[in-house]
């Protein structure tokens, strides 16, 4: 294959990539993995190397809009950034000494569980009333735009969500991953924020996470510009469409796309554990 | 959204934007150099090379744009400098965040974004 196809393959790719990262709130490297290596045969490394920089993509892309339109809870994202950012460095010192396929397959099953439970409806109560106490101190809470006018929410279950920050940035330095899935549902299921708020608040984290990985996979040479370029700029493309597409989509199709996507995450996860090629 | 959000969601904004802008001009201008002088060779990343690559180091990079290097390769060394400058992006994001908090004196939310700050310093810096 010359080099222009594989540019070309890989552009395309990485716009679909973009824009169901940029709806789920996942960083799409989900789609760039696979692409890179079962269909053009890249090394998985480089694959790597490429996904995180599809989920950086994302997350800049996606947030310039989010964020813009206070559809990000920008001191939500903040507050569990620490924990995020703290497991991700425990992660990382710890990783070669716990076993990662076990790990992989129970982290698996976990994200099938919750794929399942995404799914479900759930009823986004407007009101003020569950406030936690860190939540009030911190001033949490916010309000965001939909088709029947401002919405007002509530931030609950501070502590549980900032403890599942943690697993997911554990989880992340030692299996590296991104890890948008968990930090979706912990902020859905668990504090309470509305769906749309949830994946725009995950997305505009996940940059951050993903960049204290990247910074170490670039200079083991994980990251090559013919590769990496058009991740790039196929991503950024497809996470600006999507950011334009999201306030529109109803939550019922978006939490369809997230459990879809989630449980294919889960699928992967347990197939590499199986197999022991983390 | 409260106003000062509003301020801290308007720089976020800017700041995201500015940084893509410039990660797709660098690669735009580097694929131009690179991929119509090395289209039609055949793409085989198949195989991991390390540290070898010259494109590991923001030094070997400078080093390959003023130096002899063909103008492919050139390309390529400019095309990755906007991959850097994207993962650059989150990174000036968290410090204009703190800027921002320490401005409007909430101390609470500075001292949170240092954490966060130094944890990112902590894991760019470890290797």
């Amino acid at each position: 294959m010359t080099l222009f196809v594989f540019t070309g393959i890989v552009l395309l790719s990485s716009i679909g990539a973009g824009l169901v990262g940029a709806l789920t709130g996942l960083g799409g490297g989900i789609v760039v993995t696979p692409v890179l290596t079962l269909l053009l045969g890249v090394d998985i490394r480089y694959a790597i190397g490429a996904s995180l920089i599809s989920v950086i993509a994302t997350s800049s892309g996606a947030a310039a809009a989010y964020v813009r339109d206070g559809l990000s809870n920008v001191r939500v994202g903040i507050f569990l950034e620490v924990a995020t950012t703290l497991g991700a460095i425990c992660g990382a010192l710890i990783s070669g000494r716990l076993p990662t396929g076990i790990l992989a397959m129970l982290f698996g099953v976990v994200l099938l569980h919750s794929a399942w439970q995404a799914s479900q409806a759930r009823v986004e109560t407007p009101s003020r009333s569950h406030q936690g106490r860190l939540s009030k101190l911190l001033q949490l809470g916010g309000s965001y735009r939909t088709a029947d006018g401002e919405v007002e929410y509530a931030v609950s279950h501070e502590g549980t969500g900032l403890s599942l920050m943690y697993l997911a940035g554990l989880l992340s330095g030692l299996l590296g991953i991104g890890s948008g899935a968990l930090k979706v549902i912990a902020m859905d299921r668990v504090m309470g924020l509305p769906f749309k708020v949830s994946t725009a608040t995950s997305s505009f984290m996940i940059g951050v996470t993903a960049v204290a990985s990247a910074a170490i996979y670039f200079k083991r040479g994980y990251i090559l510009p013919q590769m990496a370029v058009p991740v790039m700029m196929g991503v950024l493309i497809g996470s600006m469409l999507g950011a334009r597409l999201l306030p529109r989509l109803p939550v019922k199709t978006l939490r369809r796309i997230f459990a879809i996507v989630v449980a294919l995450i889960a699928v992967q996860m347990i197939a590499k554990g199986l197999r022991g090629s983390l | 959204m409260k106003v000062q959000d509003r301020e801290l969601a308007k720089s976020i904004s800017i700041t995201l934007r500015t940084g893509i802008l410039l990660a797709v001009t660098f690669g735009t201008l580097g694929c131009l150099l690179y991929l119509p002088r090395t289209g039609m060779t055949q793409a085989s990343f198949h195989k991991f090379q390390g540290e070898q690559v010259p494109f590991a180091s923001l030094h070997a990079l400078r080093a390959i744009v003023q130096g002899p290097a063909s103008m492919a390769e050139r390309g390529a060394a400019i095309a990755q400098i906007g991959v850097l400058l994207l993962m650059a992006t989150p990174i000036l994001r968290v410090v204009l965040s703190l800027v921002s908090f320490l401005r409007e004196g909430n101390r609470l939310f500075a001292g949170i974004t240092v954490v966060v700050l130094a944890a990112l310093a902590f894991s760019v810096l470890m290797h």
